[in-house]
């Protein structure tokens, strides 16, 4: 039987191109954050869980062990998870497998990335990612490989532009009340559509861009929240957890739906009880989601993946406002990472945390009014496009 | 909620603060394994090599040493066409290292023929075409190299281009 | 291993070479800003944690045990008179060349400091446990070479 996990409370960083702090020094910032948010010290954790992405971005090897003193792991149980750009919602999966398995009581999770380190460009950390016998001699940069994504998925379903356009308005508007952001900024869509053009269709404000920063949480097991006293209002429970991952072969499948996502969503609702996995149903579940969004077309793309539109009816309901912070189905009410901007790891710590503001309240500016904020899903993707991680959580006061 | 960081403008990081410099020094020398070695040693020979799986009765390309579906090892290696068509494509003005280019790269994802499942082939480039022309779907073939310049390397095929109606 | 044994086709070795075109730009930080700037000035500062009094050389940002803020107030100069607390002869580089002349190498306490400082050791007999004081570069630019070493 595992154990009920809740998160109790985030600490994040500023989010910037760079940064005056080291790694250490912005993970100590986000961490030391959620301990004080949560009202406990770093003698009450009994676990500490550092997730950050290649340690060619911060240009350290081992990235785990130099992060440890920053993310509170001095003389603890302490361990690094990986999956590339997954690894944000991937941390807090791990700090609740930490708790739900009985092994630890108290886990301190941070998420870090300080990818002003690399020089001139932070393409250059990602040249190895590509295969060094067959991909990497034609010279390829990142964004193709975004850029060939996109134009299947557009294809498939005949999607315009200006539907996933849209996407880039939404969240880097949402994005000028985040705190942490680094471009909350009110674009239009023509701005958006005449933005630079990097690799057809993909455009300049199609994409997130690059930043230092921290995510931290503190998850804590049941029995630790009451012994704390920690009100039920300032807790969100773990619902449901799935990861997954496709084939490493990516010209061997069809980049135009992310199956990887589904099952890991299917992974992730099934935990929670939610056997309904039609989007109407899934829509009515769930009172926001947190989709992953390096790019404008990936929200959509992991909104059909997560099974909450289906398959080619994202891009039209975002362009339709239905995705909008006071939408029907509010989506990625943060800012995302095209808005507050993309730390790889702590990019999607921050939207694990946003699960977590909104659903105790604590949202600020960003707080999704006129609903009862029941439960939440955030969702991350990475390494070469083949892996997807979800997490589901639900407020405090839902039984 | 107040957050914390100290932000850098690019003159203040690169000129100002103090910080530390440092390229590594690193070459590597990737063994290029099993599958990929007949798949090298295939294009120096001016064909395309896939795998074919037993269990699962299918053919792919780039051949693996092992099915990743059923797990069985893969040893029946095949010649195929050097014509497909194109899955996906991208018009790209932006290198590997982020600086800008006035010609476009056209990026293409090849379906290669022969093989069973689809998409199944890999990333190469288009050219002898104009972009606006390029459609998904569209046939191309191969464009080799001459023999003597082949190295066993993915670029021993220049690029893909389209096929004239046969 | 049958796996093993029905590969072992006989494959010519071949591999591609490539390299990691990147160069890192590490900042110092809030902690190393104000280490090094200090260096230039002849300065050795270490900082202590009010909590737990252990202190730092080179100093940090935040106590790891207590994860106390150590802010300017924690920061102060030590003499810069140390104990030797271990050490090696070192032969050959970072490389793996020899080198022309071999290289000692301290490992140091300093005065003032609950850490272990390491740097060049610039003594012929060197012996655990002895005496040495720091030794500053005449031109000194902010780095850990604004230190010579400790004799
Ligand atoms: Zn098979
Ligand atoms: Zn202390």
């Amino acid at each position: 039987m595992t154990k009920k996990v809740g998160m109790v409370s985030v600490g994040l960083t500023q989010f910037q191109r760079r940064a005056k702090e080291t790694g250490k020094e912005l993970a100590y910032y986000s961490a030391k954050m959620a301990l004080d948010e949560a009202g406990i010290t770093r003698k009450d954790v009994d676990g500490v869980i550092i997730g950050s992405a290649p340690d060619a971005f911060d240009g350290v090897h081992q990235k785990h062990e130099y992060l440890t003193d920053g993310s509170g792991g001095f003389n603890l149980p302490t361990m690094r998870g990986y999956v590339g750009g997954g690894t944000g919602v991937f941390s807090p999966i791990q700090g609740w497998y930490s708790i739900a398995s009985g092994v630890n009581d108290v886990v301190l999770v941070t998420t870090e990335e300080k990818m002003s380190s690399v020089q001139p460009s932070s393409q250059a950390a990602f040249l190895t990612i590509f295969d060094n016998m067959i991909e990497r001699p034609l010279g390829p940069n990142l964004v193709w490989i975004f850029a060939l994504e996109m134009r299947r998925y557009m294809e498939k379903h005949g999607i315009p532009k200006e539907h996933i356009a849209s996407v880039s308005v939404k969240n880097k508007g949402n994005a000028i009340d985040h705190p942490s952001a680094m471009l909350g900024k009110k674009w239009t869509l023509d701005e958006v559509l005449n933005s630079e053009l990097l690799a057809d269709p993909v455009r300049l404000l199609d994409i997130s861009p690059v930043a230092d920063g921290a995510v931290s949480f503190v998850m804590m097991s049941e029995e630790k929240i009451k012994e704390f006293g920690i009100s039920k209002d300032d807790v969100a429970w773990v619902d449901g957890v799935g990861w997954n991952v496709d084939t490493t072969m990516w010209t061997n499948r069809d980049l135009y739906y992310p199956k990887y996502v589904e099952k890991a969503a299917k992974q992730a609702y099934n935990m929670a009880g939610m056997k309904d996995h039609s989007p109407e149903a899934l829509r009515k579940w769930l009172t926001f989601a947190e989709p992953y969004d390096p790019f404008n077309y990936k929200e959509l793309h992991h909104l059909e993946g997560l099974q909450l539109f289906g398959k080619g009816k994202a891009p039209k309901a975002a362009f339709e406002g239905v995705t909008a912070r006071d939408g029907d189905f509010p989506v990625t009410p943060s800012g995302g990472l095209l808005g507050v901007g993309n730390p790889i790891a702590a990019a999607a710590g921050m939207k694990s945390a946003e699960l977590y503001l909104q659903l105790t309240g604590k949202a600020g500016k960003r707080q999704i009014d006129g609903r009862d904020m029941e439960r939440g899903v955030a969702q991350a993707w990475g390494d070469l496009m083949q892996v997807g991680t979800v997490l589901v959580m639900k407020g405090g006061r839902i039984e | 909620m107040k957050v914390r960081g100290t932000k850098l403008t690019s003159d203040e990081f690169h000129n100002k603060v103090i910080a530390v410099k440092h390229a590594p020094e690193i070459e590597y020398d990737w063994a290029t394994g099993v599958a990929i070695s007949k798949f090298l040693k295939g294009l120096k020979d001016g064909k395309i090599i896939g795998v074919y799986c037993d269990s699962c009765d299918r053919t792919v390309t780039p051949p693996r040493m092992f099915c990743e579906e059923c797990f069985s090892p893969m040893s029946k290696y095949v010649d195929l066409p050097d014509t497909g068509i194109i899955n996906t494509f991208s018009i790209a003005y932006i290198k590997t290292d982020a600086s800008r280019v006035e010609k476009p790269q056209l990026p293409a994802v090849i379906d290669i023929d022969g093989t069973s499942i689809s998409p199944s082939g890999f990333l190469h480039l288009l050219d002898e075409i104009n972009p606006d022309d390029i459609k998904i779907g569209m046939k191309v073939k191969a464009v080799w190299k001459d023999a003597i310049d082949r190295t066993g390397a993915i670029t021993d095929i220049k690029y893909f281009k389209k096929m004239e109606d046969a | 291993m049958i796996l093993n044994k029905r590969n072992q086709h006989k494959l010519p070795t071949t591999s591609v070479k490539g390299d990691f075109p990147v160069t890192y730009h590490y900042t110092a930080g809030i902690a190393g800003e104000k280490f090094f700037l200090a260096l230039k000035d002849k300065k050795l500062l270490a900082n202590t944690c009010d909590s737990c009094k252990f202190s730092y050389l080179p100093p940090k940002m935040f106590c790891e045990d207590c994860f106390d803020e150590l802010d300017d107030g924690t920061y102060k100069e030590v003499d810069g008179t140390a104990e030797l607390f271990s050490y090696s002869e070192v032969f050959y580089d970072h490389r793996g060349d020899k080198l022309e002349k071999p290289l000692l190498l301290g490992l140091f306490k300093l005065n003032g400091s609950s850490t272990i400082f390491m740097h060049n050791l610039l003594v012929s007999e060197p012996k655990i446990g002895m005496k040495v004081k720091v030794v500053w570069s005449e031109h000194r630019v902010g780095s850990i070479f604004d230190l010579k070493g400790f004799e």
